[in-house]
């Protein structure tokens, strides 16, 4: 079986992390306890709608501010191929973490969301 | 040629074992008798011999630790002929008067920490090598292969240093340690595959066989050595089950199977709906960062 690994690049607050958490949500590889984690996390939220974020932020840190500051992996099997996917960060500060996560990356997915103002 | 998946993630262990042997003066193994340091034994095999391991196996035994994970240890010792180290929780109780948590729910889980660091002082090991992988938990998903940690132990999710490509950085200044994890990129189930695939022999309670348990807050939990003392209203049944992940007997729970094999243990982790941790540790159930928390605590 092959071996696939890639990472999210793109700006602050573009939803790398929910792109990766919707990813992971469609390719049912999200187990039951661990959805009902953010479910429940996602009940403080003002909005109320659940967080796929959350699957990657795992820090205390970034729950509290809603973005991500280190990165972290996850893991996720087709019958075909394995997966590898890299969180990184989008702010400036953290470029140090996101060069880190891009040493685990075979491929970037580049990731954009146009301006909606 | 194209390397299969388990051998890249072979490889990827391997490499940073060596990287340990060169990089530090005095590293140890973390050998708890679990199915994932099991897997790092076997990759230091991969990496060292026909030479000696250059670090001793060591084990912080709770007290409560399956005997047939004990018996395991003590074998694999002796069959490899390695240096195992063994520090028991129970003796840093008593130097230090350390309060021993009770009531229903009590574990020596949180205790291990301090003889960790005790063990890591004793023997100055500037480097410990961990089964830890990221697919286990959201706060282990986020730590680097080689992590640095405080003279308290502490790691310090701010002060991650970057790791690039396949190049570790094992500086660190005095009084700091490291902890390694060769197999960060593995899941449970590469694990399983990878056990399959190299024929490695596992403690019996990974796989089926019928135990007498106790039904507590709907875990199935051992009722084994006497470690967790059942209460009135406490049903004592006897059920066929397996260990997902074998820790201390307080806070791991079994889950009925009928897996007697390799191949229908591998067969169960692809089906199952459940996560490892979530299905067998009571530990990380206690808050959302109770393992960010106890990491920062020192813990592994």
């Amino acid at each position: 079986m092959d071996l696939l690994r890639f990472i999210t690049a793109g700006s602050v607050d573009d939803g790398k992390s929910t792109l990766i958490g919707r990813l992971l949500y469609d390719s049912k590889s999200i187990l039951a306890d661990q959805l009902e984690a953010i479910e429940r996390a996602s009940k403080s939220r003002d909005d109320g709608e659940i967080d796929l974020a959350l699957l990657t932020d795992g820090l205390r840190s970034e729950r509290e501010q809603g973005i991500t500051i280190d990165v972290a992996y996850r893991y996720f099997q087709t019958p075909a191929r394995k997966f590898i996917i890299v969180d990184a960060p989008g702010h400036i500060q953290y470029t140090r973490n996101m060069v880190t996560g891009h040493r685990t990356a075979s491929w970037p997915l580049f990731w954009s969301m146009p301006d909606m103002a | 040629m194209k390397l299969d998946y388990l051998d890249q993630l072979e490889s990827e262990a391997i490499h940073i074992m060596r990287e340990v042997a060169g990089q530090f003066e005095r590293p140890a193994l973390l050998f708890s008798g679990g199915k994932d340091s099991i897997t790092l034994v076997h990759l230091a095999l991969k990496a060292f011999r026909p030479g000696k391991f250059p670090f001793p196996l060591v084990h912080i035994d709770t007290g409560h630790n399956f005997q047939e994970a004990l018996d395991y240890r003590d074998n694999l010792a002796e069959r490899i002929g390695e240096k195992l180290i063994v520090r028991y929780v129970e003796d840093t109780i008593r130097e230090k008067k350390l309060k021993e948590p009770t009531g229903r729910n009590a574990t020596r889980n949180g205790l291990q920490t301090f003889t960790l660091l005790d063990t890591i002082e004793e023997f100055e090991f500037d480097a410990c090598i961990g089964g830890a992988r990221r697919d286990e938990e959201k706060a282990r998903a986020k730590e680097r292969v080689f992590s640095v940690r405080d003279e308290f132990g502490s790691w310090d999710p701010k002060r991650q240093r970057p790791e690039l490509w396949n190049l570790y950085n094992g500086r660190i200044h005095k009084g700091e340690n490291v902890r390694v994890f060769p197999i960060s990129n593995w899941t449970e189930l590469d694990v399983w595959n990878y056990i399959r695939r190299e024929k490695i022999e596992l403690p019996s309670i990974y796989f089926a066989h019928e135990r007498e348990l106790i039904i507590r807050d709907g875990k199935l939990m051992a009722t084994a050595g006497g470690v967790i003392k059942p209460e009135a209203d406490d049903q004592i049944v006897t059920r066929r089950v397996r260990f997902r992940t074998v820790g201390d007997i307080s806070c791991t729970a079994a889950s009925e199977s009928e897996a007697f094999s390799l191949d229908a243990v591998i067969d169960e982790i692809q089906a199952t709906r459940i996560s490892e941790r979530g299905e067998t540790r009571m530990d990380d159930q206690l808050s959302e960062a109770a393992m960010e928390d106890r990491k920062k605590g020192g813990y592994f």
